[in-house]
């Protein structure tokens, strides 16, 4: 099996935009395609949520090759709710170390502004299995997690301020980050007085409506930030048959096979992307991803474990929360984080990074996809 | 009341209304049956942004309860107020969702 390394990034600015989705994926794909020193690209992978429902477009992959001037490549969009980018990469990644394709462009995108919120709400919401009592009951993609926060403190004796400390956390590292989407200072006050989503979840506990793309170009070889490993999991996407709702298996999961393809642990760890869909989400994440003990994630943010100085800092981009979470992208933009940290060239740059994880959550748990990276030569 | 569910008649594993298939024994013949429609509340939220379909009834409690049973169901209940752990009882099922009540006494 090949190595496989990220020579090429590109992302633009995310938030509400007048572009097109078309617009965007160019963008973002040139920047890369240039970086990486215009290769020969072998296929390409685009990672998108809805745009069918959402900007009237779908054949992502071919209009790509065909507005980059790619030649007849062969081309793909994938669909896995909010790790629709983090399964395009892994397809990419794998076809690499397969040796079917020695140079992959891989991109995600989404266009999610310029309709209305209950659009989007509900174009949200086919990311859950809707044909049950459950879709029937009225409970949203936000609910669940509201669900899954109200046991968490009552077991754990957390509190609201607990995830206002994450979505604090992810703003202040946000407003460094020139792509992100919120980047004005706020304060624990005004995350806890914002109008309530979901209780106990606020606005600024769940992550907001975005525009936006990025895009990595990977090649055989190990000339660039090198890709470890790359796991995957699937969890049920209905609350009612979760076994156990404070476990989100398929992040635990998707790590595990992770971390053991790449021989390394929690512990090898340097800098972490995850999927912050919403506060709560991000504490179960750095539990299940084994940086803290299972009930103990709130205490490691109050202690300040999940930023610069502490255990590990988590989501130095500003997070979903803060940069913004256009679906099919996010997945992407948190590699091309990871690979601007072990370049030492992010916003929030980590001293020494080497190894980096990204976490790509889909639907309530429904997929999981994490890769792990090293800086050259380490 | 009773919850309505199926019943796998292979192995008797009870399952959801929706479901076409049993994970346990992979028949596919499956008959109506009820249990009973008492639990206990697991956790619960209280939605203010719904969907557009919900929207005039927000805000909401979408509750996840245990039922005694066995099974765990996703539903709604209309009470002023909801605490983890409260006795509930199903009390009527509309346009697919159901509801509950705190059990009195």
């Amino acid at each position: 099996m090949s190595q496989v390394s990220v020579i090429g990034r590109g992302i633009t600015t995310f938030g509400r935009k007048d572009d097109s989705i078309k617009a965007m994926l160019v963008k973002a794909c040139r920047e890369a395609l240039i970086e990486a020193g215009k290769p020969k690209v072998d296929a390409v992978f685009v990672g998108n949520f809805g745009s069918g429902t959402l900007a009237n477009q779908e054949i992502l992959g071919s209009i790509l090759a065909n507005e980059l001037g790619l030649g007849n490549v062969p081309t793909v969009k994938t669909e896995g709710a909010c790790a629709s980018g983090g399964i395009a990469f892994r397809q990419a990644y794998q076809l690499v170390k397969a040796g079917e394709y020695d140079t992959v462009l891989v991109a995600g995108v989404e266009k999610m502004t310029g309709l209305d919120t209950e659009t989007v709400t509900n174009a949200i919401n086919y990311a859950m299995d809707n044909e049950s009592n459950e879709g029937a009951s009225g409970l949203t993609f936000p609910g669940f997690f509201g669900v899954v926060a109200n046991r968490y403190m009552h077991e754990y004796g957390a509190e609201r301020k607990h995830l206002a400390m994450v979505a604090l956390k992810n703003r202040e590292y946000a407003i460094h980050n020139p792509i992100a989407q919120f980047r004005k200072e706020t304060s624990i006050e005004e995350i806890l007085n914002a109008r309530p989503i979901t209780d106990p979840l606020g606005l600024f506990d769940c992550s907001p409506i975005t525009d936006g793309a990025a895009a990595v170009v990977i090649q055989k070889g190990d000339q660039g930030i090198q890709i470890l490993s790359s796991g995957q999991a699937s969890g049920t996407p209905l609350m009612q048959e979760v076994d156990e709702l404070l476990h989100i298996k398929a992040t635990n999961e998707s790590a595990k096979r992770a971390y053991e393809a790449a021989g390394l642990g929690p512990d090898d760890i340097d800098v972490v992307e995850l999927h912050d869909c919403f506060t709560m989400t991000e504490i179960i994440a750095i539990e299940e991803l084994g940086f803290f003990e299972k009930g103990k994630g709130f205490e490691a943010v109050e202690q300040g474990l999940t930023k610069h100085g502490g255990k590990v800092p988590v989501n130095t981009s500003g997070g979903l929360l803060s940069k913004g979470h256009p679906i099919g992208a996010t997945g992407v933009a948190q590699i091309v984080q990871i690979v601007d940290q072990l370049n030492g060239r992010a916003c929030n740059q980590v001293e020494y990074a080497r190894i980096g994880l990204a976490q790509n959550l889909g639907g309530t748990g429904a997929y999981s996809v994490v890769h792990i990276f090293s800086k050259k030569g380490v | 009341m009773k919850l309505p569910v199926k019943q796998c008649t292979s192995c008797q594993t009870i399952l959801y209304t929706s479901k076409y298939h049993c994970k346990e024994c992979y028949s596919d013949e499956l008959e109506l049956a009820e249990i009973e429609g008492t639990g206990e509340i697991y956790s619960y939220t209280k939605i203010y942004a719904a969907p557009k379909k919900f929207a005039d009834q927000a805000p909401y409690y979408v509750i996840l309860v245990h039922l005694d049973q066995g099974l765990k169901i996703t539903g709604r209940t209309n009470e002023d107020s909801v605490q983890i752990g409260d006795a509930v009882e199903l009390e009527e099922i509309k346009e697919g969702a159901c509801y509950f009540k705190r059990k009195r006494g």
